[in-house]
């Protein structure tokens, strides 16, 4: 068990953990924090009455509205109840990255799915055949 | 009914100031979207349209309203608790007082009172709540720009009567009011936003307030001051308390300049 977990914790090659001290913080994350803030700011409301609302601190908030860390779901439902704004409002504006955009260590919806058809063939020696020829593609290509 | 263009929500405005000089440009923006849209009553500011925000109020959840732990002050004396209000005693003083005029019969006359006479108060609008809140952020993170809360502000009865002062530039003549207090009348009715405080019309001013506003740069403490005189014939009295602040947390480059006038007076910064 421990060293599955040590494997989760490894970096992966190519997909290298987003941190907010080397990246800044994620701009999704940006948006939903100005949300939080302009939210508040619409009740009036301080940091501090915020805070002492969620059960987190004040500078927790300071750092959500900044994008610094993220709200996790829980706190943002917590905080719409609060804010009396829908869900929805948190994320007015933000436009949802393309794949292209996107992480290039993550798997693409595509990619999925091909796994999941892969897994779906009846026989190994069908899943052999599809591999030798997404080899051999590959080869011509030149991308492996 | 006064038309949109011809008064916007000045709270809105004011709070969008704020909030694009602390680096939150989209709340800044909703902000002046609202204010664009202001009739008066509908623009669901939180401080001056007060029918708008009780209603959105009502349909949120229930806040706590919080009480609030009064920090060591600097408003305590040595040997004294803090919070003491100390009524009706002596305070120990070190007064200051200028006059200064010119040759066409413009004077004004300062007197600084160390905070320390500033006693611990909970009256909305004093200037001893704007400086325990000053005081609080001076503590966490050297008084830093993007730590400002500017809803603060409005709770504490301020929004409107405050300017920030750009005081980056190493000639005094040069410092700049990046935000110019709505609710503070200006010589001449102009405002002078963005414009070099040297530059004022009125020679006597530009010396006083760059004089001060250095002042408070370099020494990094707050700076108090009942402020009376005559300009252009017409006298006025009102306090004045100079808060420095960083963008970067280290060096003192922003102010936070809050003018209470006094009852019947009008000030001019």
């Amino acid at each position: 068990m421990q060293a599955r977990s040590q494997h989760h914790d490894r970096p992966q090659p190519g997909r290298r953990r987003r941190t907010v001290k080397e990246h800044g913080p994620d701009p999704a994350d940006v948006h939903v924090g100005s949300r939080l803030r302009l939210a508040r700011g619409l009740l009036g409301l301080s940091q501090v009455q915020v805070a002492q609302s969620l059960g987190v601190s004040f500078q927790a908030v300071q750092k959500y509205e900044r994008g610094e860390i993220r709200v996790s779901a829980s706190r943002l439902l917590q905080a719409s109840r609060l804010l009396g704004q829908p869900l929805e409002f948190f994320f007015e504006g933000l436009d949802a990255p393309s794949p292209s955009e996107g992480d290039q260590g993550e798997f693409v919806r595509a990619e999925l799915e091909l796994l999941r058809a892969f897994r779906a063939l009846p026989d190994a020696e069908l899943q052999r055949q599809i591999l030798r020829l997404v080899r051999s593609m590959g080869r011509v290509t030149g991308n492996t | 009914m006064a038309t949109t263009a011809e008064r916007p929500c000045v709270d809105l405005v004011t709070l969008a100031s704020f909030e694009r000089q602390i680096g939150f440009e989209r709340v800044a923006d909703a902000y002046l979207e609202m204010a664009s849209r202001c009739d008066g009553c509908h623009c669901r500011s939180p401080f001056h349209c007060g029918t708008a925000a009780a209603a959105q109020a009502k349909n949120a959840a229930s806040v706590r309203v919080v009480a609030f732990r009064r920090r060591p002050s600097l408003t305590a004396r040595a040997g004294e608790p803090a919070g003491s209000t100390g009524g009706g005693s002596l305070v120990p003083m070190a007064l200051e007082r200028e006059r200064v005029e010119d040759s066409s019969g413009n004077w004004v006359e300062r007197v600084n009172r160390p905070v320390s006479t500033l006693r611990p108060a909970h009256v909305h609008g004093s200037v001893e709540l704007l400086f325990e809140y000053w005081h609080s952020l001076w503590l966490i993170s050297h008084g830093t720009l993007s730590d400002i809360d500017p809803i603060r502000f409005g709770q504490l009865g301020w929004l409107g009567r405050l300017h920030l002062v750009d005081v980056s530039d190493p000639d005094p003549r040069q410092f700049r009011f990046q935000i110019r207090g709505a609710r503070i009348p200006a010589v001449n009715g102009a405002s002078r936003e963005g414009a070099p405080l040297g530059d004022h019309p009125l020679p006597i001013i530009a010396d006083i307030v760059t004089r001060d506003y250095d002042r408070v740069r370099r020494e990094q403490e707050p700076l108090y001051s009942h402020v009376r005189g005559s300009l252009a014939g017409g006298s006025y009295r009102y306090d004045r308390l100079i808060l420095p602040l960083s963008t970067g947390g280290k060096q003192v480059d922003r102010l936070l300049v809050a003018i209470k006038m006094q009852e019947g007076d009008t000030a001019r910064a």
